[in-house]
């Protein structure tokens, strides 16, 4: 069937991303239902066989439900992948039908264009004026063949996508829920996943919602992997959350049963300040000893807590997605689905970040995102906050590039993940790091093509690398970096002072410098730290951290950035 | 003979009631609003046509879930009524105390 214009003209694409809204909601919806049920039916008040009976039902139940959610993502995916691709294609074709109009012809329902007749009086002219009209309305005719033929296409696939997430639905409420020989020679340890995000987006792509499942049963962290859709990620790294948090739970619970006195700050052996010099008994030391040892356990198992209750907290808030949650503190937080964006930007933190503190960063995110809204309007951005590498706890331990290193890698790979996972046209991807951040950002993007349209160095002590050429972005000739690769200070931040200084023996330049070659944009003067209100320094500690002030030059050039778009200023001369 | 369990019956009951309230909300799962948006807003499209195609499936799959619970629901109410009737039974085979 062919389409015709007043088709394309009445169709309101966005209805799909309203559909895929709704389909979220009920997704959510049915999935907290499933969660209260199960959670009921785990009481105290109900022992013996009946109760193990209930309780296994009700879990196969959630278990089901968890799967038909997987199918209802994939409709989603497919509706927000028919939206993005739909409309720039109806797009581009009304528009060179209303070229067309504008230059005189006369353009069909159907998409013929055709030249008007056009006469002056003069024979001759009128020949000429006919001959350069048709051929106008030729070239027009084709491109509007050529771009209904797209749209056709285009439709045409978004369908097949639908009805693929109809057919997997189907085998699940039809009870078909057998294993492919590919899922089981996974789970029996026959075979590997596929470790590269590209291979693996494609594997993943194919499974029904029930395969998906029991990879997830296999391996409850699976939502970590590169690669894997977003709305997947977040689903089972949910679910995987509430399993840490219950597993810390339970050990802390466990720590306290084995010295409950202690637990309640009572029975505490004392320690060698509090001995009044007396020289303490070997049972006395052995005792003290004993109580630091748990004590030091039982710090480590809060502070693991108290990171999964800050996540937890983190993505109640509407339409976050939880990319990353694993047990070594690696954590990737997006404002939005970032496979339905058209930008897409990864913000990697510095020194000092830890999962408990992550709200901070997540707002600086939200931020980021609110500013690139509001500098490219039409679209649709996903900032993620990127804790996937274990950061230097201090200023000290920052002096170490291990922690750079052992970052890099991880980047790359979720970098490659997000883009094998995107879908409809490419997003524009920037990678945004900070202090420490920025070290780890330019450790993946050196020698292997790192997936980022744009890096942004803020407040940077150096990156390691000396100049702008010196970094691969993929797609982007090395001699083009300087327009790729900005970077940013504020005069009274004493960290990029830190490249200036020991730049040689530490981290590199300061990428600021022009020697290095980069855009450098204004984050605005900063204030001088001050005492009681009169300036004592005109370094101030505050401004590393100033950057993502609401309403700062900073915070605007970031959003301006992540949209696509050049800084609106550079900084004063 | 095993002796009855002793069970919270108000506890049991009030379980009972959750899990059908559960079941119900899942049995009504409905997207036909949300494909039958779709297909509105591009009529003659391929695309429109497939979104339809979703919302049967879908009500299928939670409905046969929500089945599942109501069976729960029930099993735990005949588990209650049991042991009640177990209970009395019990009661009335142990004389009185005179």
């Amino acid at each position: 069937m062919s389409l015709a214009l007043s088709d394309l003209r009445a169709w309101r694409p966005d209805a799909l991303i309203e559909a895929a809204q709704l389909l979220t909601d009920l997704e959510s919806t049915t999935q907290t239902i499933s969660d209260t049920a199960r959670d009921r039916i785990a009481t105290d008040a109900w022992d013996g066989r009946a109760a193990a009976a209930a309780a296994a039902a009700v879990s196969a139940a959630h278990r089901d439900v968890s799967r038909a959610g997987v199918g209802v993502l994939a409709c989603i995916a497919a509706l927000h992948e028919a939206a993005a691709t739909l409309h720039p294609a109806v797009r581009a074709a009304l528009g060179i039908a209303d070229e067309a109009r504008a230059a005189g012809c006369t353009v069909t329902d159907s998409g013929e264009v055709v030249a008007s007749v056009v006469t002056v009086g003069d024979p001759v002219l009128d020949l000429l004026f006919a001959d350069r009209l048709r051929e106008r309305a030729q070239t027009l005719r084709e491109r509007l063949e050529a771009a209904l033929q797209a749209v056709t296409e285009v439709d045409a696939a978004a369908a097949d996508r639908l009805r693929g997430a109809a057919t997997q639905i189907c085998e699940l409420a039809s009870g078909l829920t057998s294993l492919r020989e590919s899922v089981r020679a996974v789970m029996d340890g026959r075979a590997l996943l596929p470790a590269d995000p590209v291979a693996l987006a494609g594997f993943w792509s194919d499974l029904s919602p029930t395969e998906k499942d029991a990879l997830a049963t296999w391996d409850p962290a699976i939502g970590n992997r590169d690669g894997l859709p977003a709305g997947d990620r977040d689903h089972y790294n949910r679910r995987y959350l509430d399993l840490l948090a219950e597993t810390a739970a339970r050990d802390l619970a466990a720590l306290d049963a084995r010295r409950p006195e202690w637990a309640q700050g009572q029975n505490i052996p004392p320690d060698q300040s509090s001995r009044d010099m007396r020289v303490p008994t070997e049972a006395e030391v052995a005792g003290r000893r004993a109580y630091d040892d748990w004590s030091r356990e039982r710090d480590a198992l809060r502070t693991v807590a108290a990171g999964y209750a800050a996540v937890h907290t983190e993505v109640i808030a509407p339409d976050r997605h939880l990319l990353a949650i694993d047990t070594h503190g690696r954590v990737a937080i997006a404002t939005h689905n970032p496979d339905f964006a058209s930008h897409v930007a990864t913000f990697v933190p510095g020194t000092g970040t830890k999962p408990s503190t992550i709200g901070t960063d997540t707002e600086r995110a939200q931020r980021m995102s609110e500013a690139a809204q509001t500098a490219d309007s039409g679209s649709r951005v996903a900032v993620v906050t990127w804790y996937g590498y274990p950061a230097p706890p201090t200023l000290l331990h920052a002096a170490s590039d291990g922690y750079a290193d052992d970052g890099a890698e991880r980047l790359h790979s979720f970098q490659d993940g997000l883009r094998a996972a995107h879908l409809g046209p490419p997003a524009h991807t920037t990678v945004v790091g900070h202090s420490y951040g920025t070290l780890v950002v330019g450790a993946a993007a050196t020698s292997v093509p790192f997936a980022a349209d744009d890096l942004v160095l803020v407040g940077s002590p150096g990156i390691d690398v000396a100049r702008v050429e010196d970094l691969r972005l993929a797609g982007v000739d090395p001699a083009e970096n300087h327009a790729h690769v900005y970077a940013t200070a504020s005069s009274t931040d004493p960290i990029p002072y830190v490249g200036d200084l020991l730049g040689p023996v530490l981290h590199g330049v300061n990428p600021v410098r022009d020697d290095f070659g980069a855009t450098v944009f204004d984050s605005g003067p900063g204030e001088p730290a001050r005492i009681g209100g009169i300036a004592v320094s005109p370094l101030n500690p505050g401004a590393h951290s100033g950057y993502w002030e609401p309403g700062s030059v900073a915070l605007t050039n970031l959003g301006r950035i992540i949209a696509g778009l050049t800084p609106s200023s550079a900084p004063p001369g | 003979m095993e002796p009855a369990l002793c069970v919270d019956v108000d506890a049991l009951q009030r379980m009972s009631r959750s899990l059908s309230a559960d079941a119900e909300v899942l049995g009504a799962v409905d997207v036909s609003a949300a494909t039958n948006l779709v297909a509105a807003a591009l009529a003659s499209s391929a695309t429109g046509a497939a979104a339809v195609s979703l919302a049967d499936p879908i009500r299928a799959a939670y409905a046969g879930i929500a089945a599942r619970l109501r069976d729960v629901a029930a099993g735990i109410d005949r588990h209650v009524r049991g042991c009640v009737a177990s209970d009395q039974a019990t009661a009335q085979r142990i004389p009185a105390q005179r």
